[in-house]
């Protein structure tokens, strides 16, 4: 089956600048991925590499099987596109923008899938773009991408200035893309929010991709942190031989903390023989993970 | 929906600049036309007290003739203006979309750059031939009212005013061109225009000097005719050789459009670097 982006040792060179050090990428049909990394990791060279808007120094990338450099023209028509930062023409309102943008692409505008998206995203579309909030801008930035129902959304930090409740609402927009069929790729440095929608995640450093990870298998593999406060400090040694898969993080005064790789069922039994106050057990978040990575000197290339 | 949304967009966006453009130098050369009854006997004065190489300055034409008088006081500074209109506007198209932040969101659409250049470049051909219309508005609420000797008829200004066309193609052809280039569209356009303003000063000392008199040959302003269309009449060579330079420059800056990186904010001259 074809991937809905292939990228191939993609390589950009700025001068003596490297931003891309040879990125390896495969994202699936019908997921929506997670593409982590904090500012000047790659990510927004990577996504303007895919709309052909700068020249990769070398290798290749593709959309459904189009090249973004050779065959730019449809490989684009299979994208809907949010930048990070979207301006607009200036005097004109969100709906002339939304019919500007299907005039160029040569496509009908769905009106109603338009009303639908305003309402849901509560846009005022017949507001001029320049008198917008940064939260609204997204938002006409957000409709625009969506609305020619694209196979692929690329969405760099889609959610920047977005409140909550329609942070809510666009995860669900995208989770009913997805279900539609949608690849949605979700270039983000807000690990909680790659974390709660995306299938896959990749973490992106220093211009190398150095892990790429199903995010449920994740939660499934990833340690269990169990913070634990004691009616009474625990004496020195009393959680010795904790047994395969347990192992005590830190211990102070009355708090420890305990990570379990598997079952959690021999740390309760020994914690049975104390008072405990009070017990947090949390799976390691992505941003964990992800600190893990930053915190290596070198960064090991992985491949998805 | 339009067939041409990127032309009709620009050509939008353009609408006040054209317009000022166009009723600035309207209702300027018109009251030029007005005043000429006025200024007809003093005119001659100035003819006869001023040394050659000072008209010739200014255009060389016999300012006491009508055609010399809208050479001198209206069509040759008239032509600059209208290629400072064909540098702004064009400049504008790439660089300034592309400074401003636009011209991503255009470019991620699925349209090639070269369609996109060419709806961009349309709009400031048509609005050329708007500031053109505009001003001959002027020629006509002025012209068949005044007396001019029966030297100088209202389709003989028309027709000078639409002879700005080939030269304001090519100065638009080089803000494309350096606008696919350079880092900023205020880069672009100062390049552009103080190229423009050494033309005119180039052509008109020239003219006024004879040790360097080749140097006109050397100004795109000289090509133009404007100080010589209503005296002399064109020189279709000339015209024809502005719009082929023009359409060459065009085809350049279409070259270096195709690959310049979008938001790089450099230098850019990649016109032989293929595509993989």
């Amino acid at each position: 089956m074809t991937a809905a982006i292939e990228i191939r040792e993609l390589v950009k060179d700025y001068g003596r600048v490297h931003a891309l050090r040879g990125i390896n990428l495969r994202v699936e049909t019908g997921e929506i991925f997670g593409f982590v990394g904090p500012n000047g990791a790659g990510k927004s060279t990577t996504i303007r590499v895919m709309l052909d808007l700068i020249r990769p120094t070398s290798g290749s990338a593709t959309v459904f099987g189009q090249d973004c450099q050779r065959d730019s023209v449809l490989a684009r028509r299979l994208i809907g596109y949010l930048p990070s930062s979207p301006v607009f023409p200036p005097r004109m309102s969100a709906n002339d923008v939304f019919a500007h943008i299907a005039a160029v692409r040569g496509e009908h505008l769905d009106e109603a899938y338009r009303d639908e998206l305003t309402r849901r995203l509560r846009l005022d579309s017949t507001r001029s773009v320049d008198t917008l909030s940064r939260g609204n801008r997204q938002k006409v930035g957000l409709i625009q991408a969506l609305l020619p129902r694209p196979p692929l959304l690329i969405l760099d930090e889609p959610t920047t200035g977005l409140d909550p409740l329609i942070q809510a609402e666009v995860e669900d927009i995208l989770r009913e893309a997805k279900a539609r069929g949608t690849t949605v790729f979700f270039s983000s440095h807000i690990l909680e929010e790659v974390e709660h929608i995306c299938t896959r995640a990749a973490i992106v450093r220093e211009g190398r991709i150095v892990d790429v990870f199903d995010l449920a298998e994740q939660r499934r593999l990833a340690p269990i942190h169990v913070e634990v406060t004691f009616g009474q400090a625990p004496r020195a040694g009393a959680f010795d031989g904790l047994g395969e898969g347990v192992r005590l993080l830190s211990l102070a005064g009355r708090r420890a903390t305990f990570e379990v790789h598997g079952s959690i069922d021999g740390l309760v039994k020994r914690l049975a023989a104390h008072t405990v106050d009070h017990l947090v057990a949390r799976e390691t978040t992505l941003e964990e993970l992800f600190i893990q990575h930053y915190r290596g000197d070198e960064p090991a290339e992985a491949s998805s | 929906m339009s067939r041409f949304p990127v032309a009709a967009h620009a050509l939008g966006e353009l609408r006040w600049v054209i317009f000022w453009f166009g009723l600035g130098l309207g209702i300027y050369g018109a009251g030029m036309v007005w005043l000429f009854p006025l200024f007809e006997d003093y005119l001659t004065e100035v003819a006869a007290t001023y040394p050659q190489e000072i008209l010739d300055l200014f255009g060389g034409a016999d300012m006491t003739t009508p055609q010399g008088y809208i050479t001198l006081e209206y069509q040759s500074f008239a032509v600059l203006v209208l290629i400072i209109y064909a540098v702004v506007a064009a400049t504008g198209q790439l660089a300034g979309e592309e400074g401003r932040g636009t011209l991503e969101g255009l470019l991620a659409q699925p349209i090639t750059r070269s369609r996109l250049m060419l709806e961009k470049a349309s709009a400031v051909l048509a609005g050329a031939v708007l500031i053109c219309a505009i001003i001959s508005l002027g020629w006509l609420a002025s012209a068949p009212f005044v007396d001019l000797r029966g030297e100088l008829t209202l389709l003989d200004l028309i027709g000078a005013t639409f002879g700005a066309l080939p030269v304001m193609l090519f100065f638009a052809a080089l803000g494309f061109l350096l606008g696919a280039i350079a880092p900023s569209r205020g880069a672009a356009a100062a390049l552009v225009v103080a190229f423009a303003v050494a033309s005119y000063i180039a052509a008109s000392l020239a003219q006024a000097i004879e040790p360097i008199s080749w140097m006109r040959y050397l100004s795109a302003y000289h090509y133009s005719d404007a100080a010589r269309w209503l005296t002399e009449g064109p020189s279709p060579w000339y015209q024809a050789g502005l719009v082929a330079a023009g359409l060459v420059i065009y085809a350049l800056a279409t070259l270096c459009f195709e690959q310049r990186e979008i938001a790089a904010r450099t230098w850019q001259f990649r016109l032989l670097r293929r595509k993989r």
